[in-house]
């Protein structure tokens, strides 16, 4: 095995990647492609993060998946605080005529906002999890390639005194 | 063999509910009727402490006009569904958008989103439920009229008819927001469309300004209840004044809170203060001015009180941060302002904070805006003080007087303290009651902590209950259970009316315990 292989392995554990089809050992180091990533391949994909130290690895992740699996990716959302920014990002591409996919690592205030406009707006959300994650580069690029490859497969990962934040993927 | 539907109302075939559905789906238009589980995964995010299981909505059904709204009911009744109405679906920490009982269809008026007027000289408004408070905003600002809203602290993303029919409340002199409700259209469960006050008059032209109508009032009956749906409610709005102050006194110790409460009534009593005065804790404080537990330790239970005195410290934050305004012309402004400042001198303790001082400052920045009327969503950050997900609003009543206040704090604090949480709470002082407010936070994604969540929550309302306390609001996993606090004589009226007015028990059965 090799040591890109073992850390990717090492980080879908960590998040708790549920495979139902084969174990670990089977993945690939690129994610295959579940049904939801399937179905919603052409959309735009927008990373969402929300000023944590865990948002670059994550974003890696992001951007890897999004590389491998020819996805159209649009600059991260990069949301500080909960200001009215918030709202009017959401709004915009809420009023987008094209749908959008939307992949995010945000904390708790965030998400609770973000995701109910997602609601709000009509939108589908395909994957929410809370986590809570340490600095552990592996295991935030994995939840980042989890979340484009195959959503409904990331689970809750539960890492000792980790931050707290809510994983998530939708579209919108 | 396994349901396409997550959920089912309970006892409803697959086969009739498909039937249903046929015909939501005929009166709304196959956008406006959703099932599958992408859809019904948000109007499942439960903050409370229990299984997300127990609120599993089995449908979304959307309408956009009062007759689509009699059209669900009839269907309701025809097939025996139950349906849970929400506005903007925003009760966060009362139940968000779920129902009160798994397999509820959820009937969203989101997109009954018209402000109908806006009248800026009787200061009066009608909206829709969808309508927002961001909405209402930006319509006063474009039209640049001279008024000003209350809002609850969610403010840009809720919205008046939800939170007025939760009796929810504001942080402006207009803040209890029932009181300033005047005339709703309801929808009841037999398709009737009812107009309360003066709204069935015809040609009547004084709906939003005369509340009482003839005979009975029963617009309060509507409210915290299932007796019927609101299609439109009327209210009345602020003047925006020529002056706004608001203004912090910071007080150092925990044990200062009853002066206080004696110090400030009989001003808000006078109308000195017109609006609410806020009594923040120092956690709550803390996190709206984005402090995260973590951030000073990491060991699982409560937070120490030497942490908590610490961060108070660090963050310049009081025991006790008082938050209050004056508002009106620049003469009566001054005077109000002589009358506080020589109150807080004579009690030879507090700090003022004014906005000159405060600047940009958070907590300031966004209390000035709550009473004020302009919206934000600061105080969002107490969910991320803990971390998790979970947030559960204790809220008991009481008189405003200050020996209420350390007896309730200390009460509290060992029983969140007991199951290994935070006090994190603060005091409403309105014009003679007084409600405390705690926000019980805790991390759903540990199953563990959930349970101790439950429990706690549970406990607080027993050991509130003994000393003669009952909260005025409750979310929806405890509705069944603040129900009995009120008494059985209540309980049994509320049933007759149930009946009389849904013989079939459509309209949200559960809600603050009533069912036929």
């Amino acid at each position: 095995m090799t040591t890109d292989r073992r850390t990717l392995l090492k980080g879908l554990a960590a998040v708790g990647l549920a495979f139902s089809g084969g174990s670990l050992a089977q993945a690939a180091t690129v994610l295959p492609a579940g049904k939801t990533l399937a179905a919603n391949a052409t959309l735009p994909l927008t990373a969402v993060v929300s000023g944590s130290a865990l948002d670059s690895q994550f974003l890696a992740g992001v951007a890897a998946a999004a590389q491998q699996h020819g996805m159209q990716q649009q600059p991260a959302l990069r949301l500080n605080g909960l200001d009215g920014s918030l709202l009017n990002h959401i709004h915009a591409l809420a009023q987008d005529a094209q749908p959008a996919m939307l992949v995010g690592l945000v904390d708790d205030a965030t998400a609770t906002v973000l995701l109910d406009l997602v609601r709000s707006s009509g939108g589908r959300v395909l994957s929410q999890q809370p986590q809570r994650l340490g600095g552990d580069a592996a295991q935030l690029a994995a939840l980042g390639q989890a979340l484009v490859a195959s959503p409904e497969r990331v689970l809750p990962a539960s890492t000792p005194q980790g931050t707290a934040c809510v994983s998530f993927c939708c579209v919108i | 063999m396994a349901s396409k539907y997550l959920a089912l109302p309970k006892g409803v075939s697959e086969a009739r509910f498909d039937a249903a559905i046929k015909k939501f789906t005929a009166a709304l238009g196959k956008d406006n009727v959703l099932t599958s589980g992408e859809h019904l995964q948000p109007y499942t995010k439960v903050m409370m402490a229990v299984e997300t299981e127990k609120h599993i909505p089995s449908a979304i059904v959307m309408a956009t006009t009062v007759e689509q709204v009699q059209a669900v009911v009839k269907i309701c009744n025809e097939y025996k569904i139950p349906v849970w109405t929400i506005s903007t679906g925003r009760n966060f920490g009362y139940g968000s958008a779920a129902p009160v009982e798994r397999g509820q269809i959820v009937l969203d008026l989101r997109k009954m989103n018209k402000i109908i007027h806006i009248d800026p000289e009787l200061c009066t408004a009608l909206v829709e439920p969808g309508v927002t408070y961001q909405q209402l905003y930006d319509y006063i600002e474009d039209n640049k009229l001279p008024l000003m809203l209350s809002f609850s602290a969610p403010s840009a993303i809720a919205g008046p008819v939800g939170n007025t029919m939760d009796r929810g409340v504001g942080y402006t002199p207009y803040g209890e927001h029932f009181l300033m409700q005047c005339g709703m259209e309801v929808v009841l469960a037999n398709g009737d469309v009812y107009r309360t006050g003066m709204g069935g008059v015809k040609g009547d032209k004084a709906w939003q300004v005369f509340k009482w109508g003839y005979g009975p009032t029963l617009d309060g009956m509507f409210t915290q209840s299932n007796y019927g749906i609101c299609t439109k409610m009327g209210f009345w709005l602020m003047p925006k004044p020529p002056v706004f102050k608001p203004f912090e006194i910071k007080f150092d110790n925990e044990a200062d809170i009853s002066e206080i409460v004696e110090m400030l009534r009989p001003l808000r009593i006078a109308n000195i203060i017109p609006n609410a005065v806020v009594i923040a804790g120092t956690l709550w404080e803390a996190a709206t001015c984005n402090t995260r537990r973590s951030d000073y330790i990491t060991t699982p239970g409560h937070t120490p009180d030497h942490i908590v005195k610490q961060i108070q410290k660090d963050k310049h934050l009081g025991a006790w941060n008082v938050y209050a305004a004056l508002y009106g012309s620049p003469e009566q402004v001054e005077v109000n302002w002589k009358i506080v400042t020589e109150t807080i001198k004579k009690a030879g303790k507090g700090r003022i904070v004014t906005q000159e001082e405060a600047g940009d400052t958070q907590p300031f920045k966004y209390r000035a805006q709550l009473m004020s009327g302009v919206p934000n969503l600061q105080e969002f950050g107490l969910y991320n003080w803990r971390g998790g997900g979970g947030s559960m609003w204790f809220a008991p009543v009481s008189q405003a007087r200050g020996s209420e206040c350390d007896k309730q704090v200390k009460l509290a604090k060992t029983i969140l303290n007991k199951h290994g949480l935070d006090y994190v709470g603060e005091f409403i002082v309105g014009w003679r009651d007084m409600h405390h407010v705690i926000d019980v936070l805790f991390d759903r994604s540990s199953e563990e902590e959930t349970k101790r969540a439950n429990a706690c929550f549970a406990e607080l309302l027993d050991e509130f209950e003994k000393e003669g306390y009952a909260v005025y609001r409750v979310n929806t996993a405890f509705q069944e259970r603040v129900a009995n606090s009120y008494g059985p004589v209540k309980r049994k009226l509320e049933k007759t009316i149930k009946r009389a007015l849904d013989p079939n028990g459509i309209l949200a059965p559960g809600k603050s315990g009533i069912r036929i």
